[in-house]
């Protein structure tokens, strides 16, 4: 499958992994042990700053979506939010901070392994996590649909886009 | 798929701008005039976004040529029935608002249709509306906008004493979100905190003197807020410094222009004949936007970016110079 790096969704990290200077407060969220590791070494860069840190599960959950959401309730205009997990778990909290207000400028993504994916059955409507390359073929838990995870990420649903491979043959 | 719509459009086209008439004019204060345009048929007027301006054309200035004004539109803008516009007169100003304060009912001005430069973002929690001055214009269009579909807004005003244009309409649409302030430092002292204690996803609008709102977005950057919560609308833009001559050598045709000191590169070159589109001509509209081959540029305009002023290779000939004595335009 051919992928044109400047048009798709597929998130470029690198590129994404900023933030707007003049930060008040940042809020770290961090999914499972290694992601807290990783959130333990970004600390000096917050030197001086106010700085929540909270640590999560490894896996994103209503319990995730929860926190983030009360953290936002409570922050005010002048905050930064640093994400440290699995992409998934990093797209996920994103998709929940943009829903809360938050813009791009204000939030830093640091995703630590990418081998499992967030991916969204076009067919019905769920998203599974599974160990897949883009542009190889994963069955929907739910449907059964054997799914071809395409270059596509929605930020909105926080999940690469799957669809039934043989869609056009039946 | 053809759009239709119940309105009768019976307006000149788009292109060629509106012809309209002068229903009433309103003195708002000891220097602010309300001009209320209307179809001379009594026709809806076409819709617009809270914030849109339209630009006027305010007679001929001393050369001969037209001169226009952008001025924001102050009324409800779905289906409007009319257009309003306060203008500030300006004495030491090029003319138009003296040309607009001398306008009687029954008049015919020509407008261009509405423009959109500075609309509210929609996915906004919150709107923090600050004015200064005349710049209450875009935001009483915003203000009336939020309270017809129900957002969250305050606006903080601030204006010489006695010299509150709109205030009489701030007040019956704001209630108690409406903070006015006559003095320079109450007014900081105000809105320091107030820039340190908004919700999340609030966004800044400010319109006024260049002054204020290099000010207010210097706070706002240090208090935190990134540049996409912050947006600001110019008026007043001050007479610029003569500047330099040079000669601007036009690449494709191999004509020199030579551009005096106090005359304009785009004046230099409708002088020659040289046909440039321009609408604003004081660096607000884009619209004369030129392409630049080679040469330092002095940007003086308040239309582009950072970065495209950085990469030189465009200029507003409106308002903007060579930086030596030579440049060289793609035309």
């Amino acid at each position: 499958m051919s992928v044109c790096m400047d048009t798709t969704s597929v998130p470029r990290w690198d590129e994404e992994r900023s933030i707007a200077g003049g930060g008040r407060t940042f809020t770290i969220l961090s999914f499972g042990d290694e992601a807290a590791e990783q959130a333990r070494n970004l600390l000096p860069s917050f030197d001086g700053r106010r700085v929540d840190w909270m640590r999560l599960p490894a896996e994103w959950g209503d319990t995730a979506a929860r926190v983030l959401r009360r953290q936002l309730d409570a922050s005010r205009v002048g905050c930064r939010l640093v994400l440290v997990g699995s992409e998934a778990a990093v797209l996920a909290a994103r998709a929940v901070a943009v829903a809360g207000g938050l813009v791009d400028e204000e939030i830093m993504p640091v995703p630590i392994d990418t081998a499992d994916r967030a991916v969204y059955c076009a067919h019905c409507h769920t998203t599974h996590l599974a160990g897949v390359e883009v542009g190889r073929c994963t069955t929907c838990p739910n449907c059964r649909a054997e799914l071809v995870v395409y270059h596509h990420v929605s930020r909105h649903h926080a999940a690469y886009l799957g669809y039934m491979i043989d869609a056009e043959e039946r | 798929m053809t759009l239709m719509s119940d309105s009768p459009a019976t307006n000149v086209p788009s292109d060629a701008g509106l012809v309209l008439a002068v229903d009433e004019v309103t003195p708002l204060t000891p220097t602010v005039r309300h001009v209320r345009l209307v179809a001379s048929d009594g026709a809806l007027l076409p819709s617009f976004t809270p914030g849109s301006h339209i630009v006027v054309t305010c007679g001929t200035g001393p050369e001969g040529q037209s001169r226009r004004n952008s001025y924001s539109l102050t009324g409800p803008g779905f289906e409007p029935d009319h257009y309003g516009i306060s203008v500030r007169l300006e004495e030491d100003g090029r003319g138009g608002s003296r040309w607009i304060h001398s306008l009687r009912a029954g008049d015919r001005v020509q407008v261009s249709t509405p423009r959109s430069a500075f609309a509210p973002v929609l996915t906004a929690r919150h709107h923090l509306l600050v004015a200064g001055g005349i710049g209450v214009t875009p935001i009483l269009s915003h203000v009336r906008a939020a309270v017809q579909w129900g957002r969250s807004f305050e606006v903080h005003y601030v204006h010489r004493e006695g010299d509150a244009a709109h205030l009489d309409d701030l007040e019956q649409l704001c209630g108690d979100r409406l903070h006015l302030h006559t003095g320079r430092d109450g007014f900081w002292e105000h809105m320091g905190p107030a820039l340190l204690d908004q919700p999340i996803g609030t966004h800044l609008y400010a319109c006024g003197p260049a002054a204020l709102i290099d000010e207010l977005t210097d706070r706002a950057g240090r208090a935190g807020w990134p540049g996409a919560r912050v947006h600001y609308e110019h008026f007043g833009v001050g007479d610029l410094d003569p500047g330099e001559p040079f000669t601007a050598h036009l690449t494709r045709s191999g004509v020199d222009v030579d551009v005096a000191s106090g005359v304009s590169l785009l004046e230099a070159l409708e002088s020659r004949g040289i046909a440039v589109p321009s609408l604003c001509r004081q660096g607000v509209c884009g619209e004369c936007r030129l392409p630049v081959v080679n040469g330092d540029i002095d940007h003086r305009d308040l239309y582009l970016g950072a970065a495209e002023k950085e990469a030189g290779d465009c200029l507003m000939p409106c308002v903007s110079r060579a930086n030596g004595p030579r440049l060289e335009l793609d035309l």
